[in-house]
Order: C-alpha cells, then structure tokens, then sequence
C-alpha cells in the first residue's frame, strides 16, 4: 500500500510505541522550538534575513511572524494526537527547507572564511542560538528519521 | 493519499489561521505588511546617501556613517546637551538598559508604534541626528535611519554609528545604563 512519500505495508508498520515516542518527542521539540522564536520573532526576522534567500518566496516578516507559531500549533497537534498523519509531513518539509537553507549558508560561509565544513557556528535562527553546523544538520536528519518513524507507526 | 492531503491542508491552514491571531495578539509580534529590510533592498539598487561633517572634522569617508572618533566628536558638542545633536539607540529595549550613549533615545525599529512619536518630535529639533545599533554585522542602524528619514527627517541630517555601541565601550568612552538620561553612569573599560 502507497501512503503518501512512504510504502508501507501492514506487516511493516512500526510498532505503536515507536509511533507515539516518535510524535511525544516531536510534539515537544516543536511547541519548544516555536515558542522560543515567537518570544522574539525580530530576531527570528534578523536571522531568516541572513539566509538572503526567502525574501524571493515570501516576505520576510510572514514567515518571522506566522512560522513559529505554526511549529508551536505543529507541537501540539502532535502532543495531543490530533491530525498526526497530516502534522508529519508538513514537520518533514520544515526540517527539509531549513536543513537545506543552513547547508547552503553554511557552504558559502565555509567558502568565504574557507574554513572546514564542520568548523562553521552561526545561528541558524533554530531557536538555540549558535549552533555548529555538522551537528544542527545531523540532528535534523535524525528528526526527519524521528518522522518517518512516526509517520509508520500506528499511534495517531 | 487523498485523505492525507485533505489532513496536510486542514492542518495548515487552521495552523496558518492560529498563527495569524496569535501575532496578532502578541504585543511583540510584527506587522506583516511592513519591509523591514527596505533600506537594504534599495541600496542593492543604488540607493543614495549624504555626506556629512563631523564639527571640525574631515568629510566622512562612507557617505551617511560617522566614524568612532566623529560619533565622539558630536557627542562632545556643547549642541548635544542643547538637543541640536542626539543619539538614537536602534537596539532592543534590554540591550539599552544594559547600557546605551548617554543621552541616546531608544527607537525599536521592529516596533516603531511606540517609540518613534518621541524620536521624531526630539529629532525635529535637533541638526544632527546620529544612529547607532550594536556595531559589526548589526543592520538596524541603517534601518532605523532610513525609518525615521521616512517619518520626515531630513536625511541630511540623519548619520549612521556604524561601529556601533562595541566599538564605543571597547574605546572606554561613556556609557549610561537604566533609562535615558537617568540611568547610572558608567565608564567603560577601554
């Protein structure tokens, strides 16, 4: 059976304890993160403004404004259990845009300074401040696995 | 696959509606028809700036930015005491009371509802105003400058700090914490 970007089939579906660590985590993660930048969403605005790259898709000040209260919403619609299969996928595609958008920031600053990869720190507007790159992309790798895991498993 | 569209959409758009009230209601939140980065986009497309003298001082070498020891020079004018010069702090109101130019009006460029009534009515007395942020790769100086410059301000006399309130402490020169004008004094280490 094709469910939305994964093959599933029955026999394969993730245990449901996986599914609901998977989304308790992700629940957390999320209302913390967004919370955060909407206590401050001038600097969220600022650091967004950095990535030189947004402002071609959508004005700024929208996505500083709405998006962290929408990783909030997204938190808690996973904490609750609520719309979990349609809450995963749009959690994957923030952590996707937003992996890229360091990865991209982060290779060009690596150019710039021509400093290694993995050397690179800036804040990333991920709302914990400077982070070092290697390190905030695996972490958001691990999130997308964290998804996938929730996406399969049963817990809704 | 259908139904998990329908979930996806339902999801974004009553998250979408959530988030417009709630920086709504949120007294920091921002306003979404407003371009924060206007002055940064007209640049890029060979925006101009003025050039100015510091009081007895060489021509500024970047058009519409004093350097350190201009910045000090107008704030030893006899004028500034006077308000024909004043300093507009673009930082965050934390960041001000940490400790701001003696004398230097707050301005939050994010929220000038509540703060620009008061520069605008202190600027349009003073000749010189002078605008600085925290220094270095800080932007909201420009910014600001190029907001109150659209509230009125002649732009001749609006002049960017761009080393910013960094450089100013790390000079050791004065610094005043709490409000303006009746915060502590405080003399930075140099």
């Amino acid at each position: 059976m094709r469910t939305g970007m994964f093959w599933v089939s029955s026999s394969s579906r993730l245990p449901d304890a996986a599914g609901w660590m998977a989304r308790l985590a992700l629940g957390v993660i999320f209302l913390r993160m967004g919370l955060q930048k909407a206590q401050h969403p001038d600097e969220f605005l600022k650091l967004l403004h950095a990535y030189g790259v947004l402002e071609r898709f959508l004005p700024l000040a929208w996505i500083a404004a709405l998006l962290p209260w929408f990783e909030a919403t997204c938190g808690v619609l996973l904490l609750l259990g609520w719309r979990v299969r349609g809450t995963l996928p749009l959690v994957a595609a923030m952590l996707g845009v937003f992996s890229l958008l360091i990865l991209q920031r982060a290779l060009e600053l690596s150019g710039a300074t021509g400093m290694p990869l993995c050397a690179i720190r800036f804040d990333c507007g991920c709302g914990n401040g400077e982070v070092a790159v290697c390190r905030k992309l695996l972490e958001n790798g691990l999130l997308l696995v964290v998804c996938g895991v929730g996406f399969l498993g049963r817990s809704r | 696959m259908r139904l998990l569209l329908n979930e996806m959409l339902e999801v974004l758009v009553v998250g979408l509606l959530l988030a417009l009230v709630a920086n709504q209601v949120s007294p920091r939140g921002l306003s979404l028809r407003r371009d924060y980065f206007k002055a940064a986009s007209r640049a890029s497309h060979g925006g101009s700036a003025t050039q100015r003298e510091a009081p007895d001082g060489p021509a500024t070498r970047i058009p519409g930015t004093v350097s350190a020891e201009e910045a000090l020079r107008w704030f030893e004018d006899p004028g500034r005491l006077l308000g024909r010069v004043i300093f507009v702090d673009a930082r965050k109101e934390s960041a001000f009371r940490e400790g701001h130019i003696p004398g230097a009006i707050a301005f939050d460029r994010f929220h000038p509802e509540l703060t620009l009534p008061d520069v605008v009515l202190a600027a349009t007395h003073a000749e010189m105003v002078i605008v600085y942020c925290l220094g270095g790769a800080c932007e909201d100086s420009h910014h600001a400058a190029d907001q109150l410059v659209e509230a009125g301000l002649d732009r001749a006399k609006v002049l960017v700090y761009a080393g910013g309130i960094s450089e100013w402490t790390r000079r050791g020169w004065p610094t005043e914490r709490g409000d303006r004008g009746v915060g502590a004094p405080h003399a930075s280490p140099p």
